[in-house]
């Protein structure tokens, strides 16, 4: 997208140039202007009807915790998602919910989900959850995860909800995974999708979050959704989605048009960068730097569509 | 040649007497295994006789399962932690294929043939 880089000596600034600048701002269908700052965008201002825009508040992203695993990458699983509950705990202003984007627990067994529901709860937040693929190894692939997050959610356990003016939906992929493919959405939840955002007004700002990532990272590795794209199609008339990921292990972004992506840090362990290593197993890395590669993510809306980005690892590398 | 296939190729030709060993028809073994390394299963390809009980062990610190695809969808382990083994054993001849239900690029055969 951004691969022309031609100087244009009308426009200020060594890394700006015509055509960046005419990317960088655009009037959405809604009528307001966006710009993109880091590279997400973030709203400037709103002409002809009044946009029908976030009021202020902020949310936490959670992921990856892991309850359960102790391996040689992160003995302490559990100390380090108290770390990360006191740092929600600490935010200021208080976030108004959290989300968690799965792999809550490490083997699906009742006593991790125990463990994470009381450190979680810790936080004093309503909390949402969307189950990763080891929340759902129980033999009844999820019956046990649904039985403890499923009460208000369909089909596999997805669900949406409003928070000051702002559509958040819950969607399920790591369901029915095909030989050799990628996480999936199936044609169940995309049908429930489509109906699930058929009366919002184009200018309501979208937060989706899922655990594996909404774009292919690494297909290799499995790190994508095979029908993303059909979920992306039903949201592209919105004037700002942002996506949310975890899966990862590790803070990436992209933004493609109107739709921005982030994956999130775990609680529990890194993973390697995409195809930096022979397989996407937990990356051990020296114990006084384990801190500064886990995190969680502060995210704000301030009156504009688009929200802000803070990615906070527990502790200062 | 990037460093990461060459490492590749060089645990592919490590397992390469063990595969051998594996892959020939086993009329007399009555156990198999199949070892989970690396996310791969180590044979991928697996030929026995039948009657043949199969172990899968995992020796990655991540878990992994067994899950039959399509018409085998009878086989299902349980998650496999860091050494945890799963036995199945396959009474008559046919063709079945297996994938992991956490990491499904990681995919198995096996063949039973008398
Ligand atoms: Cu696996």
């Amino acid at each position: 997208m951004h691969d022309e880089s031609t100087p244009d000596a009308t426009l200020p600034g060594p890394r700006l140039n015509r055509r960046r600048a005419l990317q960088c701002l655009l009037w959405s269908g809604s009528g307001a202007l966006w710009a993109l700052r880091g590279g997400v965008p973030t709203l400037l201002g709103a002409i002809g009807e009044a946009q029908a825009a976030s009021e202020t508040f902020s949310f936490v992203q959670i992921s990856d915790t892991h309850v359960g695993f102790n391996k040689a990458a992160n003995p302490d699983t559990q100390a380090t998602l108290q770390l990360a509950i006191d740092k929600v705990r600490a935010l200021q202003p208080r976030p108004t919910l959290m989300l968690h984007t799965g792999d809550v627990s490490h083997l699906s067994k009742p006593e991790e989900f125990d463990t994470a529901a009381q450190l979680i709860g810790a936080a004093g937040l309503d909390t949402f959850y969307v189950p990763g693929e080891h929340d759902v190894l129980d033999a009844d692939g999820g019956a046990l995860w649904r039985q403890r997050y499923g009460r208000g959610t369909q089909g596999g356990g997805w669900y949406s909800f409003e928070q000051h003016g702002v559509h958040f939906i819950g969607l399920v992929n790591v369901l029915d995974f095909k030989p050799g493919g990628l996480g999936r959405l199936g044609s169940e939840q995309l049908d429930w999708l489509a109906r699930d955002v058929k009366g919002l007004a184009a200018s309501t700002p979208i937060v989706v979050f899922a655990h594996i990532p909404l774009w292919t990272i690494y297909a290799d590795w499995g790190w994508g959704t095979d029908d993303a794209a059909q979920a992306l199609a039903l949201l592209r008339r919105f004037g700002s989605v942002t996506v949310l990921n975890g899966h990862i292990h590790q803070t990436l972004q992209k933004v493609e048009g109107q739709v921005s992506f982030h994956t999130a840090f775990s609680t529990a362990y890194p993973q390697p960068a995409p195809g930096s290593a022979t397989n996407p197993g937990p990356l051990t890395v020296p114990a006084e730097r384990l801190r500064s590669v886990l995190g969680i993510r502060d995210i704000r809306f301030a009156g504009g569509s688009a929200p802000r980005f803070d990615d906070l690892p527990l502790a200062q590398a | 040649m990037s460093a990461l296939s060459l490492r590749c190729i060089t645990r592919r030709l490590a397992a390469l007497p063990l595969a051998l060993l594996l892959c020939a028809p086993a009329s007399a073994a009555t156990q198999v295994t199949v070892l989970i390394h690396d996310y791969a299963f180590e044979p991928r390809n697996l030929v026995i006789a039948p009657g043949t009980e199969v172990i899968w062990k995992n020796a990655d610190a991540v878990p992994h399962n067994i899950v039959g695809v399509g018409a085998d969808a009878h086989l299902r382990s349980p998650a496999l932690d860091q050494d945890d083994s799963y036995r199945s054993r396959f009474p008559s001849s046919g063709e079945f294929d297996y994938v992991c239900g956490l990491h499904p690029h990681m995919q198995g055969h096996i063949s039973v043939r008398p």
